[in-house]
């Protein structure tokens, strides 16, 4: 069986370096592997196992998880202004990061909806309607995303 | 019923601009329907905002059509439109 078979190049392995005294690192990688493959092999072979398993106390294995990169005020106001550049009803030479929506603009209550839902989705939660339509300049909803997601300068 | 500088929303309004994220929501998936919620959104924006009766009736109408789009039987909207004769 494969699971046998790897057993037995993981214990011949861990001799060698035990002998050889070698790094911490492969130390952990078999102390690591070791665990599992006891569980594989059946009963007879796992006190072999236990018997060569090496000691690492200083060095832990650790699992990296992955996440988006944190967000930076000068990030989220870039990306909210590429939106509003996007966005077909607004002339992206006129705007800035202070223009009113509706008084500079010229747009209505309904194209302020559909820019809180385009900025929903570019930065992925839910922004509810009460606050949603007070956010009238970009500037504000930059203060209000950074707020939610805690990205303090 | 839409003001060039908003200060404060009626609750009617506050309705209307809920219903209005709902139907955007709702019909992202399916094509057709936006170019179409927009415009009737915006024609029917030009109704005054003291005739109350017909502002509701759109609203109960809007409520139907959105239980309508919500239902997974609904694909797409399409639309026939004339011909423009050169000649």
């Amino acid at each position: 069986m494969a699971s046998r078979a790897l057993a037995q190049c993981v214990r011949s392995l861990a001799r060698a370096s035990a002998r050889l005294n070698e790094g911490r690192s492969v130390c952990v990688l078999l102390a690591s592997a070791q665990r599992p493959l006891s569980s594989w092999t059946c009963s007879q072979r796992t006190s072999r196992t236990e018997l060569l398993r090496i000691p690492s106390p200083s060095v832990h294995p650790c699992r990296l998880y992955s996440d988006a990169p944190p967000l930076t005020l000068e990030g989220i106001q870039e990306r909210v202004l590429y939106v509003l550049k996007l966005y077909d009803k607004i002339n992206p030479d006129v705007l800035k990061s202070t223009s009113h929506f509706m008084k500079d603009l010229g747009l209505d209550s309904l194209d302020q909806v559909e820019i809180i839902m385009a900025m929903e989705d570019e930065f992925g939660f839910e922004i509810p309607d009460g606050d949603g339509e007070k956010l009238m300049t970009p500037e504000e909803i930059v203060t209000y995303i950074a707020d939610k997601k805690d990205v303090y300068e | 019923m839409i003001q060039h500088i908003m200060v404060r929303h009626s609750k009617l309004q506050k309705q209307v601009l809920a219903l209005y994220r709902q139907f955007l929501r709702a019909a992202q998936d399916k094509p057709g329907f936006i170019p179409r919620i927009r415009d009737e959104f915006r024609t029917n924006a030009a109704i005054k905002k003291t005739d109350v009766m017909h502002i509701e009736y759109l609203y109960r109408r809007a409520q139907r059509q959105l239980e309508l789009l919500k239902d997974a039987n609904t694909k797409q909207l399409g639309s026939f439109s004339k011909w423009k004769e050169d000649s």
